[in-house]
């Protein structure tokens, strides 16, 4: 038979568990919040590579960043023309290299546009 | 792996070592008794039978025995030896084929003693460059020249590039910069640029980087400078025989140094207006590059797909003329999973160890081009074994930041298996100047010479499907190209018997034809069939043929009568069409006897229907 001391024990025991288990809870949460926030500051400024089809767009048109601004609003800020019709810009952006691809897949579908790509970076081969 | 030792010349120069290896360099120096690669040039030396009556020049009835042995080509008359033998020089462009089929007419004559090449007999080139010490001893250990188990047979080939290799290739280095080095020769280096700064000055500052210093992540610690770019340099261009430091692959070739890449790599956007500028094409706002790169070496990448950016900028290259070369990557995976190795276009080299095995760290597959040594590294779990002795050593700089004192230092990775290549195309290019790259990229691949097999220091014995077609044998592809009579990729015309009268819907195979005529692989593809070679299954996927090969095209013929099915197939240049007709009658073929049947068929109907047209039924009853 339980007592009220014994019930006294066991209320203590859940609420130690209801606790523990909020803190785990917390602290696994943030931990994925550490990772994703990580993740978004590798992403914040990428550096975007977009081709265009033809070689008379003027790639700094405001017309242009716009159109990019439109699909995906990530403050396009134009930085130089490349070779083959394309320009490197900058966006900011919190959304994921996931997210951010399926973008890059919506903007290839305007007309002007050939591809969008990262400006990845390439290291030495040595060991 | 802490494989580099980068340490100043004034260490070569110190009087132990010195000694060692200006006593290195004398025995390295002098002429090893050995006969170099033979070559008649068209020089041919004819002693005519008749010992007493040797004249001082050719009668008119031993002009004409020359002539019946090779009546297209005309002869000087270039002298008389003490034996009495003539000497006499071919005017024409002579390969090793025509001179050994002329002498061969010759030997038949009667009255002709003997005839024969006058082979050039030389000194065995050994470059005095002493390669760097071992531990301070003396030794050099360029193993990657010449060994043979690992070796690309460059020390061998240079007895034939030293006499052809008349013009200089450009090889362009898109990478960390170089520096100034007294084993390269300044004169070698043309004007390059800095695509990260923004000049003309590609001198590499170095790419020494803090932990976690770059925006997209790393390095995971402080890093010192690479000096990567120097260090490709030597290994394509350091000067040969000058006693000091190394041998570079190629003697002959121009450096044409590209800056694109710094402490934190280089982004694509940059490295591939670099490839078009090295490649001599526009690049925005970069005055034109005069000295257009007959080859790009690549020996940088990452864990990525190839891009738009940089494959177009490739591409662009390529139509150009350039030969794009790319090293594998470190990363033990497949190289369809990094950049820009598995984009199209490029020549992909793959490392391999001191026994020539494939090394723990090189990527690999089907991607893979060819092989070059890339230097052990030690990883016991996988099998690879190694030291320093084992690694790859070029020139280098002595300075952790910023440039210091000239050096040497060991390498490892697939970034010095590519310049290797880079080096032997450039050395090719440079004895023929009239072959295409493409042809160069054909040539180093089908001279490759076979992956040893039982190497103990290694992952794996290499295997084409992983490491390309061979270890480069840069021997190879000079002998083919300056000795054989160069590169034939034209093969003879070849003929298929067009098949008549054959069934319906039945798989027709044809005639075998031998491929003849190319001293290389070339491709083979067919459009309306499928070929085997060498009896293997058929298929209609292209590939590649060689001299020898036999060839056959299978064909189903069409589902009706009387029609006509084709098959083309091709060998590099040549193409033949194989015919195949089904037979005109219904139902039956000839080949089986059914025409007659057929035949006799038709009449019976036809004399059944003619009586009973003219004869009446009632007579016909009657008859019956």
């Amino acid at each position: 038979m339980r007592t009220p001391s014994h019930r006294k024990i066991i209320s203590a025991a859940w609420f130690a568990v209801i606790i523990c288990g909020g803190l785990c809870a917390c602290a696994s949460n943030s931990a994925v919040v550490n990772a994703d926030q990580e993740e978004v500051a590798k992403l914040n400024t990428p550096r975007i590579i977009v081709g265009f089809n033809t070689a008379d767009i003027e790639p700094d048109n405001p017309e242009i960043i716009g159109t990019l601004n439109s699909i995906l609003a990530t403050n396009w800020t134009f930085v130089r023309k490349i070779s083959g019709n394309a320009a490197v810009y900058i966006i900011r952006t919190q959304q994921t290299q996931p997210e951010l691809l399926a973008r890059f897949a919506e903007l290839e579908r305007i007309d002007f546009i050939k591809y969008v790509e990262f400006d990845q970076r390439r290291r030495i081969h040595n060991k | 792996m802490h494989l580099k030792r980068p340490l100043s010349a004034n260490f070569i120069s110190n009087s132990c070592c010195l000694v060692l290896l200006v006593g290195l360099c004398t025995s390295a120096g002098i002429a090893a008794p050995e006969t170099a690669l033979s070559s008649c040039s068209g020089r041919i030396i004819v002693k005519f039978k008749e010992a007493g009556k040797q004249t001082r020049q050719l009668n008119k009835r031993q002009i004409n025995q020359l002539q019946s042995a090779d009546p297209d080509v005309s002869h000087d008359h270039r002298g008389v030896l003490s034996n009495g033998a003539h000497l006499l020089q071919r005017n024409h462009k002579s390969t090793q084929q025509t001179d050994a089929e002329f002498i061969a007419q010759l030997r038949k004559q009667e009255d002709i003693e003997y005839a024969e090449c006058d082979v050039r007999r030389r000194i065995r080139y050994v470059p005095n460059d002493p390669g760097f010490p071992v531990d301070g001893i003396g030794f050099p250990d360029q193993w990657y020249l010449s060994e043979s188990a690992g070796g690309i047979r460059a020390e061998q080939a240079w007895d034939i590039s030293l006499n052809y290799a008349n013009s200089a290739s450009v090889i362009a280095i898109i990478d960390t910069g170089i520096l100034s080095h007294q084993d390269l020769d300044t004169s070698r280096i043309l004007p390059g640029y800095d695509f990260l700064d923004g000049d003309d000055d590609p001198s590499d500052p170095g790419d020494a980087a803090l932990a976690n210093e770059c925006p997209e992540g790393g390095p995971e610690e402080d890093t010192n400078s690479s000096w990567h770019g120097t260090a490709i340099a030597g290994m394509i261009a350091a000067t040969q025989d000058n006693g000091v430091g190394i041998a570079g692959i190629d003697h002959s070739s121009n450096i044409l140094p590209v800056r694109a890449l710094g402490k934190c790599g280089g982004s694509i956007s940059i490295i591939a207006e670099a490839i078009r500028w090295a490649a001599g094409l526009s690049a925005i706002g970069v005055a034109n590059n005069p000295y257009p790169a007959d080859i790009i070496n690549l020996s940088f990448g990452s864990l990525a797909p190839c891009s738009d950016t940089e494959q177009q900028a490739i591409n662009a290259a390529v139509t150009a003329g350039a030969l794009v070369v790319s090293s594998a990557g470190n990363e033990s995976t497949d190289i369809s999973e990094t950049a820009p190795a598995s984009c199209d276009n490029v020549l992909v080299v793959t490392a391999t160890t001191r026994q020539g095995g494939e090394t723990c760290y090189t990527n690999f597959g089907a991607e893979a081009d060819l092989a070059a040594p890339g230097g052990n590294e030690e990883d016991l779990t996988s099998g690879c074994t190694g030291s320093i002795d084992d690694a790859l050593v070029s020139i280098s700089n002595t300075g952790t930041n910023g440039p210091g004192l000239d050096g040497y230092a060991y390498h490892v990775g697939t970034s010095f298996a590519a310049p290797m290549v880079s080096a032997a195309a450039g050395l090719v290019k440079a004895s023929d100047p009239s072959l295409t790259m493409p042809e160069i990229e054909t040539l180093l691949l089908s001279t490759a010479r076979s992956f040893p097999q039982n190497t103990t220091d290694s992952f794996a014995d290499c295997a084409q499907q992983r490491c390309g077609a061979g270890i480069l044998n840069i021997e190879a592809a000079l002998s083919l190209v300056i000795l054989d009579g160069g590169l034939d990729t034209s093969p003879d015309g070849f003929i298929f018997s067009s098949q008549n009268n054959v069934a319906t819907d039945t798989s027709i195979i044809s005639n075998s034809i031998t491929v003849s005529g190319i001293n290389v692989p070339v491709p083979i593809s067919i459009v309306g069939g499928e070929y085997s070679i060498e009896n293997n299954s058929f298929t209609d996927i292209s590939g590649q043929v060689a001299a020898g090969n036999t060839v056959r095209i299978q064909l189903v013929s069409a589902n009706s009568s009387a029609s006509t099915r084709t098959a083309t197939l091709t060998i590099g240049d040549q193409s033949a069409d194989f015919i195949v007709t089904t037979a005109a009658a219904i139902g039956r073929t000839s080949d089986s006897g059914g025409g007659i049947f057929n035949y006799l068929f038709l009449f019976g109907l036809c004399l059944f229907l003619a009586i009973r047209n003219f004869l009446p039924i009632n007579t016909l009853r009657k008859s019956i």
